[in-house]
């Protein structure tokens, strides 16, 4: 069977259809939401056993094809130096992995890919080993560490690099689905990736950024055990280094700069994001801000329907709705629980959303929980919304990034308040963006992050006055009636794709 | 957005760094020439015992089974030293002792099965007495065994009780051949080397015993490392044939003793007595590794491990290397005094061990080669220090067809041209694995980080 072509290739990095969460979320329902468009699905993963987990979502009909590729291969390929490597992937892949690239280098790599590329050429995969095992890469390797790294350890320097080259060479051997238009949902490996497939099908190529990938990636990097948990300690003890944390934050703006490089448009929910893609490379003319949206009045009508069917219930409930992943922060969730306790009588926490992502980590909560907190935080899994949103008298989050949280907007909508940490679009969700949106008053509470007193003081406060929280509510659902209608997003996309499926390759 | 990051770790690799495998290597480059001294002594020793002018004959064939039982046990014990030998590196590293014991029972039983079955196979076919056969087959599984302890024993370094089994085999041997009745016969002699070798046997098993954990499951994992490690058995392989090779190729030239057995007297003698000129080289060279050599070739690892600078790195590298090379210049120099002297004293220090004026031009040529051949071997072991496998092996092969091809030459030349195919074989894989060791430390931190 002839592979379709989809009119749209969406491309993610360990989101959908595997993971619930926000992107995903909204990658579903916009896909929901243009039926008279076909989607493939082209969805990195960190490896095999990522490959072979099942969909967390029921596809829409309009999905024809789902690719998943795998950054990293089970079976250790030989080693040897490949005599038929591509003479412009030995000049590109170690520019590339070695970041931070002008305008002038970006477009030397785009155009060695384009030569490296043939269209529709079967390419074997190279291992890491193999591609570092050229003379010339090697060579190149070595002269980058003798220019940056001299006063480094070598054998981090050399990990480093393999680390870095293997997904992308991963990712270079990846099959690709036909379609006429490309549209990644991040930068990073989904976003090289979308470049690469742009560049070879010689389709038009747009970005969508809900959260700033190299942020999120300095994040990671910052935890002292991120580095340690995916490099074997033994192999390389030097590794987490603060050069080497360093470099790759560099080398993920590299990825950035190329994909930006590439995109027809680059878009985001809020304009908290826009600043920091010009930072990373991004040209301001392509830069457009398009504002998440959710379907007020069937979410409205979903919650009505749950709160009628259940029973009346004491004391105060906080709705945390979201995975247990280390970005949430749920441990100052935990500790702000606990503080509240002690003046809230009857407040229950309710923690709501899978806690598959990241087990240990999830596992170190349950165990927080039971100590400080006994009775009064639950974890209760992923749930329905409308049915989380039903049990609640407030919302929190207090995450340390986020972009522009759905679950806010979907709380707007159940008029419910919300206590949200600074960060991403919450203050503008909260607060209004200046102007008409500004003038209708707050909608929650901003609390600093990693601060449970805060937290705590906003619980209490929210408890001790039944009026304020209906106002809050009522803002909320005010603003998101007026600026964030799903149904206004899915109008701009479907224009844009229409835009761009019209003028095909022209647009870059 | 779920950051999936990035993933570098290597499938699990437990094998042990290569600074823990040098000196396993080393004792297996000491136990590859043990062999051969022991083998000398033996001969020379009975040679001594001036056999009575009737039992020419007996003493004749003995002399030639002895010789036959330690090449062929020699060559099979070959096909599992270097893998075995790296496999018990490996374990020991892992602190997995409890494996290496049960895996000694494995390999003696097997390799026992084995080299019996051959050797029956061979013996009656030479028209011996059912007790003579039977003490020949005894005496070529007491060798293969005895060689295979010493694996395990190398590999924990403990050559002192390696020392007190042979010491201990020896004086039975002596013993029992002061009788009379015992030396008189093929028999006898057979047995009582054949019972030496047994109680040096059980001296080197009862000292593993000792010396490892003794409650590991029984397991064939080091008959599975064999299979692992195709470059090392190739190695072992083509090495010990190729020792064997020119023997081999005279012995088709030479005269028939019993059926399959020949011997060609001349170059057996002369072959045996150079190998033993080369002892000095061994010496040197082991100390050389443990006292100069070893400190320089770990700090050149650790220094990468614990994240030294390439600076540093390459700086380490140099001072190994002049290391290495000052080990070689003076093993080149004191063998090279050694061979000398051998050479100009042949004429009066062979009769006096019993061999003819006449081998004096053999030996001589001989001597030679035996010289590049331990200074080949050294060259190959040094090749795997830096785990540098496929070098090895190949120069294994080059070593392995030219003495097989250059001695079936000279076999058909006068005596002084009978040594001149092994010594150009010898000369010939010792320039090749130079050559590619050189190129190995020329670039050691590519080979380092691409093995």
């Amino acid at each position: 069977m002839k592979d379709p072509v989809a009119d749209i290739c969406l491309v993610v990095e360990g989101t959908y259809p595997f993971v619930m969460g926000g992107v995903s979320t909204w990658l579903h329902g916009l896909v929901g939401a243009l039926p008279e468009r076909t989607f493939s699905v082209l969805c990195v993963v960190a490896d095999e056993a990522a490959k072979a987990r099942r969909f967390a979502y029921e596809l829409p009909r309009n999905i024809v094809q789902v690719e998943v590729v795998s950054l990293r291969r089970t079976a250790r390929a030989a080693s040897r130096p490949q005599r038929n490597l591509d003479p412009e992937w030995r000049s590109a892949v170690p520019a590339l992995v070695r970041g931070p690239l002008s305008e002038a280098s970006t477009e030397a790599i785009c155009e060695a890919f384009r030569a490296g590329f043939g269209e529709g050429q079967a390419r074997a995969p190279i291992s890491a080993d193999a591609f570092l095992a050229d003379p010339s890469v090697w060579e190149q390797c070595v002269q980058a560490y003798t220019a940056e790294a001299s006063s480094e350890s070598f054998a981090g320097h050399v990990w480093t690099w393999k680390g870095a080259v293997e997904p992308l060479l991963a990712l270079a051997a990846a099959p690709l689905p036909k379609a006429r238009l490309y549209h990644t949902i991040s930068t990073g490996y989904a976003g090289w990736l979308a470049a690469r497939a742009a560049v070879e099908q010689r389709a038009p190529l747009l970005v969508t950024e809900h959260g700033i990938y190299t942020k999120e990636r300095r994040i990671e990097l910052g935890r002292a055990t991120w580095l340690a948990d995916r490099i074997d300690a033994r192999e390389c003890p030097d590794i987490t280094a603060p050069h080497f944390r360093r470099w790759w934050i560099r080398h993920f703006m590299a990825l950035s700069a190329t994909l930006y490089q590439h995109a027809a448009e680059i878009l985001t929910i809020h304009g908290g994001n826009t600043a920091l893609q010009l930072r990373d490379g991004a040209p301001a003319r392509k830069l457009r801000v398009i504002p998440n949206g959710v379907d007020v009045d069937r979410i409205e009508r979903r919650v009505a329907e749950a709160r009628s069917g259940a029973a009346p219930r004491a004391g105060f409930t906080v709705g945390f709705i979201g995975r247990v992943s280390p970005i949430k922060d749920v441990p100052t969730l935990i500790d702000a629980a606990a503080l509240a306790a002690e003046r809230v009588p009857g407040l229950r926490v309710r923690i709501m959303g899978p806690m598959d992502e990241d087990p240990s980590y999830s596992k170190r909560c349950l165990e927080h929980a039971a100590r400080v907190a006994p009775g009064v935080v639950s974890f209760d899994g992923p749930v329905d919304i409308a049915a989380g949103l039903a049990a609640c008298d407030a919302v929190v989050l207090t995450s340390i990034s986020e972009a522009q949280p759905l679950v806010i907007l979907e709380a707007f909508a159940a008029g419910l308040p919300v206590v949200a940490t600074r960060v991403g679009a919450v203050p503008e969700l909260l607060f209004g963006a200046p102007g008409d949106d500004a003038d209708l008053g707050a909608a929650g509470i901003v609390t600093p992050i990693g601060s449970p007193v805060a937290t705590a003081a906003a619980f209490e406060a929210l408890d001790a006055s039944p009026q304020r929280c209906a106002a809050l509510g009522e803002v909320g659902r005010h603003r998101v009636r007026r600026f964030y209608r799903g149904s206004e997003m899915i109008r701009a996309y479907r224009e844009t794709y229409a835009a761009h499926l019209e003028q095909g390759v022209a647009a870059w | 957005m779920v950051g999936i990051g990035f993933e570098l770790r290597r499938a699990v690799d437990l094998d042990a760094p290569l600074w823990v495998r040098t000196r396993a290597w080393a004792s297996a480059g000491l136990i590859a020439s043990g062999p051969w001294l022991i083998t000398i002594a033996v001969l020379t020793a009975l040679q001594l015992l001036a056999p009575r002018e009737e039992l020419r004959r007996d003493y004749e064939v003995f002399r030639a089974l002895v010789t036959y039982a330690s090449a062929f046990s020699l060559i099979g014990v070959g096909l599992l030293q270097v893998p075995a030998t790296r496999w018990l590196a490996d374990a020991l590293w892992r602190r997995e002792g409890t494996a290496l014991l049960p895996a000694l029972w494995t390999s003696l039983a097997a390799a026992g099965a084995i080299q019996a079955a051959i050797g029956a196979g061979f013996v009656l076919h030479l028209g011996l007495t059912a007790s003579a056969a039977a003490g020949a087959v005894a005496l070529y599984v007491a060798y293969t065994w005895s060689w295979l302890a010493l694996v395990w024993l190398g590999a924990t370094r403990d050559y002192d009780r390696i020392l007190v089994a042979y010491a201990l085999g020896s004086v039975v041997t002596l013993a029992l051949a002061a009788a009379p009745a015992l030396r008189g016969s093929l028999e006898g002699l057979l047995w009582v080397v054949a019972l030496g070798q047994g109680v040096t046997v059980a001296a080197l098993v009862r000292a593993i015993a000792k010396a490892l954990p003794t409650d590991g499951a029984p397991s064939a994992a080091v008959l599975g490392a064999v299979r692992q490690q195709p470059l090392l058995l190739a190695f072992g392989a083509l090495y010990n044939v190729g020792i064997w090779a020119d023997k081999l190729v005279f012995w088709s030239h030479g005269e028939v003793v019993q059926g399959a057995l020949r011997k060609h007297s001349l170059y057996d003698t002369s072959s045996f007595l150079a190998y033993a000129t080369v002892v000095p080289a061994l010496a040197v060279n082991l100390v050389r590794i443990e006292t100069a050599f070893y400190p320089r070739y770990r700090a050149y690892y650790s220094l990468i491990e614990q994240g030294g600078t390439l600076d540093l790195i390459r700086r380490a590298r140099e001072r190994m290397v002049a290391t290495l090379r000052d080990s070689a210049v003076r093993i080149v120099r004191v063998q090279g005094w050694v061979t000398a002297g051998a050479i100009v004293l042949a004429p009066e220090a062979l009769p006096l061990l019993g061999v003819p004026d006449g081998a004096v031009p053999t030996f001589r040529v001989l001597c030679v080669g035996a010289y590049f051949h331990v200074l080949s071997l050294l060259t190959l072991l040094t090749l795997l220090y830096f785990d540098r496998r496929k070098d090895a092996a190949l120069a294994a092969l080059v070593f392995c067809a030219l003495n097989t091809a250059l001695p079936a030459l000279s076999a058909g030349g006068y005596p002084v041209h009978y040594g001149l195919g092994y010594a150009a074989a010898a000369l010939v894989t010792l320039l090749f694995g130079f050559l590619r060791l050189q190129r190995v430390l020329e670039r050691l931190e590519y080979h380092t980080f691409h093995p």
